[in-house]
Protein backbone atom coordinates (compact mmCIF):
# COMPACT_ATOMS: atom_id res chain seq x y z
CA UNK A 1 0.00 0.00 0.00
CA UNK A 2 1.47 3.19 -1.02
CA UNK A 3 1.42 6.71 0.96
CA UNK A 4 -0.54 8.16 -1.86
CA UNK A 5 -3.50 5.70 -1.35
CA UNK A 6 -3.76 5.82 2.99
CA UNK A 7 -3.46 9.98 1.99
CA UNK A 8 -6.78 9.27 -0.26
CA UNK A 9 -8.32 7.28 2.12
CA UNK A 10 -7.57 9.48 4.63
CA UNK A 11 -8.71 12.86 2.86
CA UNK A 12 -12.15 10.12 2.33
CA UNK A 13 -13.30 10.00 5.32
CA UNK A 14 -12.88 13.64 5.99
CA UNK A 15 -14.73 14.05 2.59
CA UNK A 16 -17.63 12.05 3.78
CA UNK A 17 -18.05 13.62 7.07
CA UNK A 18 -18.39 16.81 5.62
CA UNK A 19 -20.75 15.53 3.51
CA UNK A 20 -22.63 13.99 6.72
CA UNK A 21 -22.33 17.03 8.36
CA UNK A 22 -23.41 19.18 5.29
CA UNK A 23 -26.49 17.61 5.09
CA UNK A 24 -27.73 17.66 8.17
CA UNK A 25 -27.26 21.40 8.27
CA UNK A 26 -28.97 21.72 4.81
CA UNK A 27 -32.26 19.80 5.34
CA UNK A 28 -32.53 21.42 8.79
CA UNK A 29 -31.83 24.78 7.45
CA UNK A 30 -34.40 23.89 4.27
CA UNK A 31 -37.43 26.74 3.71
CA UNK A 32 -39.88 24.78 5.18
CA UNK A 33 -38.78 24.04 8.36
CA UNK A 34 -37.14 27.77 8.55
CA UNK A 35 -40.81 28.85 7.81
CA UNK A 36 -42.50 26.33 10.26
CA UNK A 37 -40.46 27.52 12.79
CA UNK A 38 -40.41 31.42 12.34
CA UNK A 39 -43.88 30.61 12.29
CA UNK A 40 -44.24 29.31 15.66
CA UNK A 41 -42.02 31.98 17.34
CA UNK A 42 -44.32 34.76 15.34
CA UNK A 43 -47.51 32.93 17.65
CA UNK A 44 -45.40 32.91 20.86
CA UNK A 45 -43.95 36.80 20.60
CA UNK A 46 -46.88 38.10 19.19
CA UNK A 47 -49.97 36.72 21.23
CA UNK A 48 -48.74 39.22 23.96
CA UNK A 49 -51.07 41.77 22.19
CA UNK A 50 -53.72 39.63 22.20
CA UNK A 51 -56.08 40.39 24.49
CA UNK A 52 -57.14 37.51 27.16
CA UNK A 53 -58.12 34.74 26.72
CA UNK A 54 -56.64 35.09 23.08
CA UNK A 55 -53.27 35.13 23.91
CA UNK A 56 -53.36 32.15 25.82
CA UNK A 57 -55.00 30.09 23.06
CA UNK A 58 -52.75 30.43 20.58
CA UNK A 59 -50.75 27.41 22.69
CA UNK A 60 -52.70 24.86 21.42
CA UNK A 61 -52.16 25.58 17.78
CA UNK A 62 -48.39 26.25 18.57
CA UNK A 63 -47.84 22.69 20.15
CA UNK A 64 -49.49 21.06 17.16
CA UNK A 65 -47.12 22.88 15.12
CA UNK A 66 -44.13 22.15 16.68
CA UNK A 67 -45.04 18.63 16.64
CA UNK A 68 -45.95 18.47 13.94
CA UNK A 69 -43.05 20.21 12.16
CA UNK A 70 -40.73 17.57 14.60
CA UNK A 71 -42.46 14.58 13.13
CA UNK A 72 -42.10 15.48 9.58
CA UNK A 73 -38.47 16.44 10.46
CA UNK A 74 -37.63 12.72 12.03
CA UNK A 75 -39.58 11.49 8.77
CA UNK A 76 -37.96 13.23 5.85
CA UNK A 77 -34.17 13.70 7.70
CA UNK A 78 -31.74 11.90 5.47
CA UNK A 79 -29.17 12.10 8.45
CA UNK A 80 -29.83 12.42 11.78
CA UNK A 81 -27.08 13.64 14.31
CA UNK A 82 -27.06 13.18 18.11
CA UNK A 83 -27.70 16.23 20.03
CA UNK A 84 -24.26 17.22 22.20
CA UNK A 85 -23.51 19.30 25.22
CA UNK A 86 -22.44 21.81 23.00
CA UNK A 87 -25.31 21.84 20.89
CA UNK A 88 -28.01 22.18 23.48
CA UNK A 89 -25.82 25.13 25.03
CA UNK A 90 -26.05 26.71 21.97
CA UNK A 91 -29.61 25.96 21.70
CA UNK A 92 -30.67 26.99 24.81
CA UNK A 93 -27.53 30.52 24.17
CA UNK A 94 -30.02 31.09 20.88
CA UNK A 95 -33.12 31.04 22.74
CA UNK A 96 -32.28 33.61 25.43
CA UNK A 97 -31.05 35.81 22.90
CA UNK A 98 -34.05 35.41 20.50
CA UNK A 99 -35.82 36.59 24.02
CA UNK A 100 -33.64 39.37 24.81
CA UNK A 101 -33.53 40.68 21.63
CA UNK A 102 -37.12 40.59 21.25
CA UNK A 103 -37.83 42.34 24.35
CA UNK A 104 -35.53 44.69 23.85
CA UNK A 105 -37.67 45.46 19.96
CA UNK A 106 -40.83 45.31 21.61
CA UNK A 107 -39.90 48.22 24.78
CA UNK A 108 -38.36 50.00 21.78
CA UNK A 109 -41.38 49.73 19.77
CA UNK A 110 -44.04 50.30 22.29
CA UNK A 111 -42.01 53.80 23.21
CA UNK A 112 -42.26 55.29 19.94
CA UNK A 113 -46.01 54.58 19.69
CA UNK A 114 -45.74 51.67 17.24
CA UNK A 115 -49.12 49.75 17.52
CA UNK A 116 -48.81 46.27 17.95
CA UNK A 117 -45.28 46.36 19.07
CA UNK A 118 -45.04 43.08 20.26
CA UNK A 119 -46.68 41.59 16.91
CA UNK A 120 -44.68 44.29 15.03
CA UNK A 121 -41.16 43.12 16.68
CA UNK A 122 -41.90 39.34 16.42
CA UNK A 123 -42.29 40.09 12.62
CA UNK A 124 -39.11 41.77 11.94
CA UNK A 125 -37.56 39.15 14.20
CA UNK A 126 -38.71 36.76 12.50
CA UNK A 127 -38.03 38.10 8.75
CA UNK A 128 -34.44 38.93 10.08
CA UNK A 129 -34.15 35.17 12.04
CA UNK A 130 -35.46 33.19 8.72
CA UNK A 131 -32.96 35.04 6.59
CA UNK A 132 -30.33 35.15 8.84
CA UNK A 133 -30.61 31.01 9.20
CA UNK A 134 -30.76 30.62 5.83
CA UNK A 135 -27.62 32.47 4.77
CA UNK A 136 -26.04 31.03 7.67
CA UNK A 137 -27.07 27.61 6.86
CA UNK A 138 -25.68 28.02 3.09
CA UNK A 139 -22.26 29.30 4.36
CA UNK A 140 -21.79 26.42 7.11
CA UNK A 141 -22.47 23.78 3.77
CA UNK A 142 -19.78 25.80 1.48
CA UNK A 143 -17.47 25.94 4.48
CA UNK A 144 -17.66 21.94 4.77
CA UNK A 145 -17.97 20.99 1.27
CA UNK A 146 -14.74 23.73 0.44
CA UNK A 147 -13.06 22.04 3.46
CA UNK A 148 -13.43 18.50 1.20
CA UNK A 149 -11.77 20.48 -1.87
CA UNK A 150 -8.65 21.73 -0.09
CA UNK A 151 -8.14 17.80 1.29
CA UNK A 152 -8.00 16.93 -2.35
CA UNK A 153 -5.63 19.66 -3.84
CA UNK A 154 -2.87 18.39 -1.30
CA UNK B 1 0.93 -2.73 8.93
CA UNK B 2 -0.56 -0.31 11.80
CA UNK B 3 -2.34 -2.54 14.42
CA UNK B 4 -5.49 -0.38 14.13
CA UNK B 5 -5.42 -0.77 10.64
CA UNK B 6 -8.45 -3.19 9.54
CA UNK B 7 -8.30 -4.46 5.98
CA UNK B 8 -12.27 -5.27 5.93
CA UNK B 9 -13.18 -1.71 6.63
CA UNK B 10 -10.53 -0.19 4.15
CA UNK B 11 -12.34 -1.39 1.09
CA UNK B 12 -13.21 2.03 0.03
CA UNK B 13 -16.76 1.78 -0.51
CA UNK B 14 -17.03 0.05 2.94
CA UNK B 15 -14.97 2.98 4.40
CA UNK B 16 -16.93 5.28 2.63
CA UNK B 17 -19.96 3.98 4.55
CA UNK B 18 -18.64 4.06 7.54
CA UNK B 19 -17.28 7.38 7.28
CA UNK B 20 -20.64 8.90 6.15
CA UNK B 21 -22.28 6.67 9.42
CA UNK B 22 -19.83 8.02 12.05
CA UNK B 23 -20.75 12.02 12.94
CA UNK B 24 -24.69 10.66 12.67
CA UNK B 25 -27.23 8.85 15.00
CA UNK B 26 -29.08 7.21 12.24
CA UNK B 27 -28.57 7.72 8.05
CA UNK B 28 -31.03 6.97 5.13
CA UNK B 29 -29.93 4.46 2.72
CA UNK B 30 -31.09 6.73 -0.11
CA UNK B 31 -28.84 9.47 1.63
CA UNK B 32 -25.84 6.74 1.55
CA UNK B 33 -26.73 5.69 -2.03
CA UNK B 34 -26.18 9.13 -3.16
CA UNK B 35 -23.31 10.43 -1.58
CA UNK B 36 -20.96 7.09 -2.65
CA UNK B 37 -22.22 7.13 -5.34
CA UNK B 38 -23.74 3.63 -5.92
CA UNK B 39 -26.48 1.35 -6.90
CA UNK B 40 -29.31 -0.14 -4.22
CA UNK B 41 -27.74 -3.77 -4.71
CA UNK B 42 -24.40 -2.99 -4.50
CA UNK B 43 -25.05 -0.60 -1.16
CA UNK B 44 -26.85 -3.49 0.03
CA UNK B 45 -24.41 -6.29 0.03
CA UNK B 46 -21.52 -3.91 1.73
CA UNK B 47 -24.83 -3.40 4.36
CA UNK B 48 -25.07 -6.87 5.05
CA UNK B 49 -21.29 -7.40 4.97
CA UNK B 50 -21.06 -4.89 7.48
CA UNK B 51 -23.95 -5.94 9.27
CA UNK B 52 -22.84 -9.42 9.85
CA UNK B 53 -19.67 -8.01 11.12
CA UNK B 54 -21.56 -6.50 13.76
CA UNK B 55 -20.26 -2.89 12.46
CA UNK B 56 -23.70 -1.15 11.73
CA UNK B 57 -27.85 -1.91 12.84
CA UNK B 58 -30.18 -1.71 9.78
CA UNK B 59 -33.63 -0.54 11.13
CA UNK B 60 -36.74 -0.20 8.70
CA UNK B 61 -39.29 2.19 9.45
CA UNK B 62 -42.89 1.92 7.92
CA UNK B 63 -45.22 5.02 7.77
CA UNK B 64 -48.41 6.22 6.29
CA UNK B 65 -46.11 7.66 3.60
CA UNK B 66 -44.24 4.43 2.72
CA UNK B 67 -41.05 2.79 3.99
CA UNK B 68 -37.50 4.53 5.17
CA UNK B 69 -34.08 2.06 5.52
CA UNK B 70 -32.06 3.70 8.43
CA UNK B 71 -28.18 2.39 9.03
CA UNK B 72 -26.07 3.63 12.09
CA UNK B 73 -22.74 2.09 12.98
CA UNK B 74 -23.08 -0.24 16.32
CA UNK B 75 -20.72 0.56 19.38
CA UNK B 76 -18.02 -1.74 17.93
CA UNK B 77 -18.60 -0.46 15.05
CA UNK B 78 -17.77 3.16 15.64
CA UNK B 79 -14.54 2.04 17.58
CA UNK B 80 -13.29 -0.13 14.99
CA UNK B 81 -13.74 3.25 12.50
CA UNK B 82 -11.81 5.31 15.32
CA UNK B 83 -9.23 2.86 15.37
CA UNK B 84 -9.00 2.27 11.50
CA UNK B 85 -9.01 6.30 10.76
CA UNK B 86 -6.23 7.06 13.69
CA UNK B 87 -3.91 4.15 12.21
CA UNK B 88 -4.47 5.67 8.56
CA UNK B 89 -3.21 9.29 10.52
CA UNK B 90 -0.03 7.30 12.17
CA UNK B 91 0.63 5.82 8.50
CA UNK B 92 0.84 9.55 7.03
CA UNK B 93 2.62 11.58 10.03
CA UNK B 94 4.83 8.02 10.02
CA UNK B 95 5.32 8.73 6.10
CA UNK B 96 5.92 12.58 6.16
CA UNK B 97 8.30 12.35 9.51
CA UNK B 98 11.55 13.82 8.09
CA UNK B 99 14.48 10.84 8.08
CA UNK B 100 17.07 10.85 10.54
CA UNK B 101 20.52 12.95 8.12
CA UNK B 102 23.82 11.00 7.78
CA UNK B 103 26.15 11.24 10.80
CA UNK B 104 29.04 13.56 10.20
CA UNK B 105 32.92 12.32 9.70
Amino acid sequence: MTFHEVQDALDDVRRRGAQARAEHVRHGLSWPYLLAEALLVFMAFASYDLPNPWGGAVLLPSLLLAMGTIAVYLRRAPVRMPLTYRGALLGAAAGLGLVGLFRLLSDVAGAVGVPAPHMVSAAALCVAGVLTAHRWGATVVARELRGIDGSRRR
Amino acid sequence: MDDGFNEFLHVPARLAIVALLAPTSWTEFGFLRDAIPTSDSALSKHLSSLAAKGYVEVRKDKHAGGRRTLIRLTPDGRQEFRRHAAALERIVATARAPQGGEPDG
